[in-house]
């Protein structure tokens, strides 16, 4: 029998959740998760569409144009009315503020409060499901990152694998709602945590890659905006176009950004006043709906209308202004959404228009040319509104499918890169994920103390705990050691699995020995205040421990650090630092 | 098992009595030093929790540094010693030092003598020294 616990308790330490496999088992967890958070999350958008139009269209802005006028002010009215009166409610009742996905992955410990953000997410699906001209990502990629926040610290998870675990769900999250699995983990890695390194973006795959798997199971996963036949025929004078779309569609995204903020600051007054302002916003965009109901929504429809052709040039110069005066009032008033749609829509109508002023140029371009120009229009302005010139390229190009289109792209994406480069623009979301209470991941490498990024445990026992108790936490958890804790918390010892492996089916040893008598004190422990390089020199040196425990110069435990978590703490870190250069 | 001897504690029923006269057994094996540091992690035990196992025997232990083999000093007592702790008396007391490392050679020992307890066929009480001596190298 002996060999079978052995057997069982390899594979398990194979396998171990705590480990490197464990990284990908839990992406796994979170993209299949963040799939469904998706589809719950639309499902309850169109729900309280129908519930305020009664039309069963599905989709909003099909929706508005098949119901009165009086209806299309009034749902946006109600909406930004419940929306605002909610966050009011969250505002008053709830002592934690709601932290955004960002700011927990990139600055962050990875903690968001459940209920505060909850209540947004709440706040968002009203917005989004009466009209908002706001987009739905953001919102619905907080709700998964919540989730995930929540169940990572329910087990206990070491700071950077919660974080990890929090962006796995948001990579899925964007995948399920772009149908887009390689544009998902591009986006967390190179916008939301900042570094593109292969060890941060793998598990990030694996979870959009489970996410997308999830929605094809369910529901229809293919490409949102598909026009694979969208291309422009290369030669130097559209090369050169190219640039000077990138060039411009990054001063177009300049000025939205400066236009966002403005905004902001000029609408966005007491909490007491939000409901009020929602509902002058509601009524705002309403009362422009009644004559073009393409400004509800993200913008989507637009984008639709673009790759289709359906729209002429006067009126796509009109629909910009319009949507781009709704957008910013929303979010001005302080509406919980996202911008992500919103700026792809104002980046392919700006490319939409360039391809039309060439044309008055006299410049032969055919309707799959203009369509990739509004294509190029789109990953440009992206490029400079989300810093993330890669993101922009492989989310157009998986949208839509338009695979020719990437030499064009790379040019114009470059260009409008450069742009934001010289102009030093601050992204839309660098305000996010710059606010917030700074950790270790935020700090430069040498500044990165041990005691940042431990994992908290209770997996401790006393010096009398029998080794039948030890055996039960060893079977639970296959951990490497269970650390010996005095009740005044001071460290006593390690007992490492490999010592006791093969005793745990005596029933004399389990009910006589005790934790002193297989304790081990030639472990070496961490103290919190080493930093991170001394940490990972006391591993090096000791190759055999899988874990470390921290403990004080009086003794006092901390806790445990992982050999996995402390070389991801560093490569996070590592990175941002050598990028910082 | 570089160690190993027995001793009758004929005439002794007190538990520390009995340890004394098994450490004495030690005196020329180990420096003192060591032996004190034995004592010492024997006596810190035997406070900590009772070493008595089921039967008749026990086991006091110590795990001290720089211990190159196992010791062990095997006590035969026909009347028993009072275990205090356990209010039973034991007829075979194993008193053992092994080295603060070598957690998996102490496990090993003590479930060599807890099998071979099992297994005994004869009456502990009754057995001699040389008796439990011959058979404990065997194992």
């Amino acid at each position: 029998m002996r060999w079978l616990v052995r057997t069982v308790f390899y594979l398990r330490g194979r396998f171990n959740l705590r480990g490197r496999a464990g990284l990908y088992f839990y992406a796994i967890l979170a993209g299949a998760f963040a799939a469904l958070v998706a589809m719950c999350f639309q499902a309850a958008t169109k729900w309280i569409l129908f519930a305020l139009t009664s039309s069963g269209a599905g989709r909003i802005v099909a929706s508005f144009a098949e119901v009165e006028p009086w209806r299309r002010v009034m749902s946006l009215s109600i909406g930004g009315l419940v929306a605002g009166l909610i966050l009011l409610y969250a505002s008053k009742k709830i002592r934690n503020r709601a932290t955004p996905y960002m700011e927990a992955l990139s600055i962050g410990d990875g903690y968001i409060p459940v209920r505060a953000n909850l209540l947004r997410s709440l706040a968002a699906i009203v917005t989004i499901g009466s009209g908002a001209s706001i987009g739905r990502e953001g919102p619905l990629v907080q709700t998964a990152a919540v989730f995930a926040s929540a169940f990572g610290r329910r087990i206990r998870m070491s700071m950077p694998r919660l974080r990890l675990f929090i962006a796995c769900a948001a990579s899925g999250a964007l995948a399920a709602v772009f149908h887009t699995p390689l544009a998902g983990g591009l986006f967390v890695c190179e916008i939301v945590i900042g570094v593109m390194a292969i060890d941060m973006l793998a598990p990030l795959l694996v979870a959009s890659c489970a996410s997308y798997l999830t929605m094809m199971a369910l529901v229809d996963t293919s490409p949102l905006y598909e026009f694979a036949a969208a291309h422009i025929d290369m030669d130097l004078s559209m090369a050169a176009y190219a640039a000077i779309l990138g060039i411009c569609a990054s001063l177009l995204a300049n000025l939205w950004l400066i236009l966002l903020s403005k905004m902001r600051s000029a609408l966005n007054g007491k909490a007491e006043w939000l409901p009020l302002r929602l509902v002058a916003a509601g009524v705002g965009v309403g009362i422009i709906s009644v004559w073009y109901p393409e400004v509800v929504g993200n913008g989507a429809h637009i984008i639709r209308g673009i790759v289709s052709m359906n729209f002429t040039p006067d009126t796509i110069l009109l629909l910009l202004f319009l949507k781009v005066f709704s957008v910013a009032l929303f979010f001005g008033m302080g509406a919980v959404g996202g911008v992500l749609t919103p700026s792809l829509t104002i980046g392919g109508i700006s490319g939409f228009l360039f391809a039309h002023v060439l044309l008055a140029m006299g410049v032969p371009l055919g309707e799959e040319e203009i369509i990739g120009f509004s294509l190029l229009g789109m990953a440009s302005f992206f490029t400079t509104a989300a810093a993330a010139p890669v993101t922009s390229l492989i989310l157009v190009i998986e949208f839509t499918m338009a695979g020719r289109l990437i030499f064009p792209l790379i040019i114009g994406v470059l260009a409008s890169y450069g742009m934001s480069k010289v102009l030093a623009t601050k992204s839309m979301y660098a305000a996010s994920a710059a606010k917030g209470i700074k950790t270790a991941f935020n700090m430069p490498l040498k500044d990165v103390k041990i005691g940042d990024i431990f994992r908290k445990t209770s997996d401790t026992v006393s010096s009398t705990t029998l080794f039948a108790q030890i055996a039960k936490i060893f079977i639970k958890k296959p951990e490497y050691a269970v650390y010996v804790v005095s009740r005044s918390g001071r460290y006593a010892g390690a007992i490492l699995q490999r010592d006791v492996l093969g005793f745990m089916r005596s029933n004399v040893l389990l009910g006589n020995v005790i934790a002193d008598d297989i304790m081990r004190t030639d472990i070496p422990a961490l103290r919190p205040e080493m930093s991170l390089l001394e940490g990972i020199g006391v591993f090096a040196e000791h190759m055999e421990c899988e874990s470390l425990p921290i403990v004080s110069k009086d003794k006092k435990f901390y806790g445990v650090v992982n050999r996995s978590d402390i070389f991801m703490g560093f490569n996070e870190i590592a990175m941002r630092d050598k990028l910082l250069v | 098992m570089a160690f190993i001897k027995a001793v009758d504690l004929k005439g002794f029923d007190d538990q520390a009595e009995c340890l004394e006269q098994m450490f004495a057994e030690l005196a020329g094996v180990l420096d003192g030093d060591k032996l004190e540091a034995l004592k010492e992690a024997v006596y810190l035990r035997e406070d900590t929790a009772s070493t008595y196992l089921e039967g008749g025997l026990a086991a006091p232990h110590g795990r001290i540094d720089g211990l190159k083999n196992e010791i062990v000093v095997i006590g035969v007592s026909k009347d028993g010693v009072d275990w205090p702790e356990s209010g039973k008396k034991a007829h075979l007391i194993f008193l053992i030092g092994v080295d603060r490392k070598s957690v998996a050679s102490y496990l090993s020992l003590l479930q060599k003598i807890i099998k071979w307890k099992k297994g005994y066929a004869g009456n502990l009480s009754q057995a001699t020294a040389e008796q439990i001596l011959r058979d404990i190298k065997m194992l």
